[in-house]
């Protein structure tokens, strides 16, 4: 079955179309005002109607200015109630008036009114009293009715001297039928829909149907999705299971032992003042077992059996004890090095979570952010195996160049900046990685093994993947931004093509 | 981290370079350090806290003209030292205000405005960062030439002392520089309330300084025309005295100029160091390491010859199986230190990477799969997974829940945005309401994730799902028919019971009457309702909102019947 595009045509009319067609098919042309006096359609139809003929090229439209008489508020208020000469001679068939009476009911319009019963001769004055002569019948009655009038209307001065009508223009809308539209048939009874009751009848073998009409816009019907981050996240997942990780999770909230100690921090250092970290003031935590908290006492303070020199100065546990809220996932790669056995080794383990650090939210600063972690414990790792990790990792989200850098954080050495190319833009500094020195290491497991360790912040590759501009776009609540932000699988396909 | 500012042209001057800046920026970037630029006119870096030597600029350029030299050999600095006969006596009060001081005399000495401005810039980033703000520890340089020796290292009564700081022409009260000095202003915190505070006095009485605040105006200013200078760093903590005694000499030694050892005449019974010693002390850290274990922690080979090239273009030198290292430098804690420097010198860019034969399986927590399929379910059913950020204006969230619930509470949050830890995701899922209202309609939203609570003294975490509904003309059926839809598709449906919610006890911003709870098994695990109008008004809200609250971990998944084979039927 194949529709020829007349046919198709014809059958996208609706009657309300089909009715205008039809009319114009008869008049060949029609101004606007005709065809609402004579189709008698609700304006919101005719209207539709008109511009869906003149989209489907069956009609066209011709506009022109024309001059015409518009009624005044005056005007509209002597189409209401009635002329005031009118109303004047009306009154006076009902009983005769004083003056003073007259005047009284008729207000400002008294004196006009009287002039014109005057001049008509149908009115007279008898002792101050006003009668009238003969029944009145205004030349303007009918032409009051009228919104507009033609500028050649006879009364057409005293109109406008009266102030019930203005001289304006007004836009005159012509209908013409189209060759197109000369051509097309109108076919009756088309269906609307096919019905479960005609399927099952059979009824619809003998019945034409509508054919739809393609929307100029269409709308996309409102899907739900995972937040951009979540999806972003979810990806690099993926990858890292992929690669023979476990995942690991824990608490935001964390004891200053777990989230600076630990990682061998001393406790006079910059990061674990006031103004980085967030502190808690209202609630307390314990420390690990003591083996642990005495291991990293004694390493901070003079290296114990690390063959360190420690930071040499003493360690508090009231300080230890303090909570804060984690500012590194680093935090949990500890807590997993904490209970492994050499029999657990090889160990490869992941995490992507929420980090915080106190600033003030602005586009280019967030409170908190998420942070992908991970650690690679065993006997033989070297350097060359962490920038194999960072590279493999980064080539998968479809960068082709990792640089390493010489950076310094407290708990690794070697310790590296992870920056990745951005084509067109350079190098885009994506976090720290390391090998975790053995101040960190011994106490936790006991003994020196190779950790390779890295913790990247997502913020700013989520907002290159996405081209957000506004840091606070990647933590997005706004349904405007949820709505229209593509899948980020899209971007990795995208580069791996 | 501090940032220094370092001429070009005199570093370029020092370190004999002749390439382009580029490659110039590219090598000290490589050496260690975060290049902010590199211009004609100036060389800007982020120096990392544990080189503090390389704030130095004398330092920074000896670090670099060693780094980029291919054929590096015997560069562990190592200066000749004399005696200079000198001595500062240190008064046993000390012990109590501040314990300990080291000092040195350099001479011969011929300084430009540069080297002096350079030499303040030092004084200040070491005092942020290796100082902790001289919590840790201070440091003073005055010209030597009016000093009489020996000077004492003594205890002063603030109330009672005259002297004139730096900067101003009269003398005043000691106590009165807190308040009246821009240092004094600056370090109050070091010295406020104490009664005894330490000074330097000379021979004839002279207070040269009182740290860690100021030199005197009379005897602490340096000039272009000072040929010899007098430096002391004191406070509480030797190692830090140590290293930066060490970088203050060795900056203006490379400057040209000669080292003069004081003794330093400590009370016989002291803790951490007493009787008569000799400073400074340019003795290297020695530090016990192998080619091999180099090796086999970088995964490179090198000959004997490469190692100790690689050794010396960072500064260190091999003696036997010891590694000399120069006694400014701060960061040399353990063998693996060395490693890195080596490494560094090697070039990061020159690793080449490679993965180890290791095999583990790849295996995902079951939290993060469970909020991964709850989310998969929610999206099925057209809701959004809207970002609500963990922290709060602690009331705000007191007006949506009540106050039954005691919040985590920051302790120095820096704005009031952020002063507590969410109690529920349902505040923060209704301010992205609130911000959605301009959105076309049905609006779905969901947010899942920690909420946590103090209980007693301790922190409780918790996740939490919470499902927005909102809609000018749909109401709590469409969202509760996707709730139960989500307990279908959980496998827990027939299971779940609901009960009228009669009170606001739970959230404040629930509508008794018009809501319910849900239970799962008898177990209460959640609750749906219509927000009160009340609160939707002052929130500016104009749209009825349904919510439905759940306690994720009690959204258990039910396990699946396995398949059974077909032969089986």
């Amino acid at each position: 079955m194949r529709l020829h595009e007349k046919e198709y045509v014809e059958r996208t009319l609706t009657e309300e179309e089909q009715q205008v067609l039809a009319f114009l098919k008869q008049h060949e042309h029609a101004t606007l005002d005709t065809l609402r006096e004579r189709l008698g359609m609700a304006d919101a139809r005719l209207g539709k109607a008109i511009l869906w003929l003149e989209q489907k090229g069956l009609i066209k439209r011709e506009e022109q200015d024309e001059r015409v008489l518009t009624r005044t508020p005056k005007g509209d208020e002597a189409a209401q109630h009635g002329l005031p000469e009118e109303r004047l001679a009306q009154l006076l068939q009902e009983q005769s008036l004083s003056m003073r009476e007259a005047k009284h009911l008729l207000g400002e319009a008294f004196n006009i009114a009287l002039g014109i019963l005057k001049r008509a001769n149908t009115v007279r004055i008898d002792q101050g009293k006003l009668l009238l002569i003969k029944p009145y019948t205004s030349p303007l009655a009918q032409s009051i009715h009228q919104q507009t009038l033609p500028v050649d209307h006879p009364h057409a001065q005293e109109l406008v001297k009266r102030g019930l009508y203005t001289p304006t223009k007004e836009k005159r809308i012509t209908l013409h039928l189209t060759e197109k539209g000369r051509t097309i048939r109108i076919i009756r009874g088309l269906h609307d829909s096919l019905t479960p009751d005609m399927l099952r009848t059979g009824a619809y073998a003998n019945k034409r149907f509508r054919a739809y009409t393609i929307a100029p816009r269409i709308i996309p019907a409102d899907a739900g999705n995972e937040h951009p981050t979540t999806r972003f996240i979810q990806h690099i997942r993926r990858v890292w299971l992929s690669l023979g990780f476990e995942e690991i999770t824990g608490n935001l909230i964390q004891t200053s032992f777990w989230n600076f100690d630990a990682l061998y921090t001393p406790q006079d250092h910059p990061a674990r003042e006031m103004h980085d970290t967030f502190f808690i003031k209202n609630a307390q935590a314990d420390l690990p077992d003591a083996k642990l908290v005495r291991r990293v006492k004694q390493t901070h303070e003079h290296g114990w059996t690390t063959k360190s020199t420690g930071w040499q100065q003493a360690w508090r546990k009231r300080e230890a004890k303090r909570l804060v809220l984690r500012t590194h996932t680093t935090v949990l790669s500890a807590q997993a090095l904490s209970k492994i056995t050499t029999a657990d080794l090889p160990l490869k383990v992941f995490s992507i979570g929420t980090v915080f650090r106190n600033e003030t939210l602005d586009w280019k600063h967030l409170f908190e952010f998420h942070q992908v972690e991970g650690i690679v414990a065993a006997p033989s790792l070297t350097f060359q195996h962490l920038k194999g990790y960072l590279t493999t990792f980064f080539t998968s989200l479809g960068y082709e160049a990792v640089r390493l850098r010489p950076a310094y954080f407290p708990y690794t050495e070697l310790s590296v900046e992870v920056d990745v190319k951005i084509p067109g833009k350079g190098w885009m500094e994506l976090g720290g990685a390391g090998i975790f020195r053995p101040e960190v290491v011994k106490p936790l497991t006991g003994k020196w093994i190779p950790v390779l360790a890295w913790g990247l912040g997502l913020a700013r590759i989520i907002m290159q993947t996405y081209n957000l501009t506004d840091i606070r776009d990647t933590q997005a609540a706004k349904l405007s931004i949820l709505r229209s932000l593509p899948d980020p699988d899209q971007h990795f396909y995208a580069k791996h093509e | 981290m501090p940032t220094i500012t370092l001429p070009t042209k005199r570093i370029i001057q020092l370190i004999n370079w002749t390439d382009s800046l580029e490659r110039l920026a590219e090598r000290i970037a490589m050496l260690g350090t975060d290049v902010e630029h590199v211009t004609e006119e100036e060389i800007r870096v982020e120096i990392f806290p544990n080189r503090p030597d390389l704030l130095s600029h004398t330092l920074f350029a000896k670090a670099l003209k060693d780094f980029t030299n291919p054929h590096a050999r015997d560069t562990l600095f190592q200066p000749p030292t004399a005696r200079s006969g000198k001595k500062i006596l240190i008064n046993p009060a000390m012990k109590r205000v501040r314990p300990y001081t080291l000092a040195a005399l350099v001479t011969n000495l011929t300084l430009t405005q540069e080297d002096l401005d350079l030499i303040i810039q030092l004084q200040e980033k070491l005092d942020i960062t290796h100082h902790r703000n001289r919590a840790k520890a201070a440091a003073g340089i005055y010209p030597a030439d009016h000093i009489a020796w020996p000077i004492t290292f003594t205890t002063i009564n603030p109330d009672e002392t005259d002297f004139t700081p730096l900067g101003m022409t009269k003398p005043i009260k000691a106590r009165d520089i807190l308040t009246q000095h821009p240092k004094g202003k600056q370090y109050a915190h070091l010295l406020t309330g104490l009664n005894e505070w330490p000074a330097f006095k000379d021979a004839n009485g002279n207070i040269l300084s009182i740290p860690p605040i100021i030199n005197s105006e009379e005897t602490g200013r340096v000039t272009p025309a000072t040929r010899s200078v007098f430096i002391e760093v004191s406070g509480h903590h030797l190692p830090t005295l140590r290293t930066s005694l060490a970088i203050l000499t060795a900056t203006l030694i490379l400057l040209g100029g000669t080292l003069q050892s004081i003794t330093i005449q400590y009370p016989e019974e002291y803790e951490g160091v007493h009787g008569s010693i000799e400073t400074p002390s340019f003795t290297p850290h020695e530090t016990g390491l192998s080619k091999r274990e180099a090796e086999r922690l970088i995964g490179i080979s090198m000959t004997e010859d490469e190692f100790d090239t690689l050794l010396a273009r960072m500064g260190h030198v091999r003696r036997g199986s010891i590694i000399l290292t120069p006694a400014y430098r701060a960061d040399i804690h353990h063998p693996i230190d060395i490693i890195e420097d080596i490494t560094i010198a090697y070039g990061y860019e020159n690793i080449q990477p490679s993965l180890p034969r290791i095999h583990t399986n790849g295996k995902p927590h079951p939290r993060e799969e469970h909020a991964a399929h709850i989310r998969n379910i929610l999206t099925r059913l057209a809701y959004h997974e809207t970002y609500t950020h963990h922290l709060i204006r602690k009331e705000d969230e007191d007006t949506i829940l009540g106050k039954h619930v005691k919040p985590v509470l920051m302790e120095n949050p820096l704005t009031e945005q952020t002063s507590g830890f969410r109690r529920s995701i349902i505040t923060p899922l209704l301010h992205a309401e609130r911000e959605n209202q301009q959105e076309k309609y049905p609006h779905k939203l969901f947010s899942l994730g920690r909420i946590a609570r103090v209980e007693g003294k301790r922190v409780i975490e918790e996740d939490e799902l919470v499902i927005l509904y909102a809609d000018p003309t749909r109401g709590i059926s469409q969202l509760q028919q996707d709730v139960h839809a989500l307990f279908h598709a959980l496998g827990i449906a027939e299971d779940i019971t609901y009960t009228p919610l009669l009170s606001d006890d739970a959230v404040k911003a629930f509508w008794p009457g018009r809501g319910m709870i849900i239970h799962h098994k008898e177990k209460e695990i959640g609750m749906i309702s219509e927000i009160k109008p009340s609160i939707l008004t002052s929130l500016g809200i104009h749209t009825p909102v349904f919510i439905a609250r759940l306690a994720l971990p009690l959204l258990p998944l039910k396990p699946t019947k396995p398949y059974q084979d077909l032969t089986d039927l």
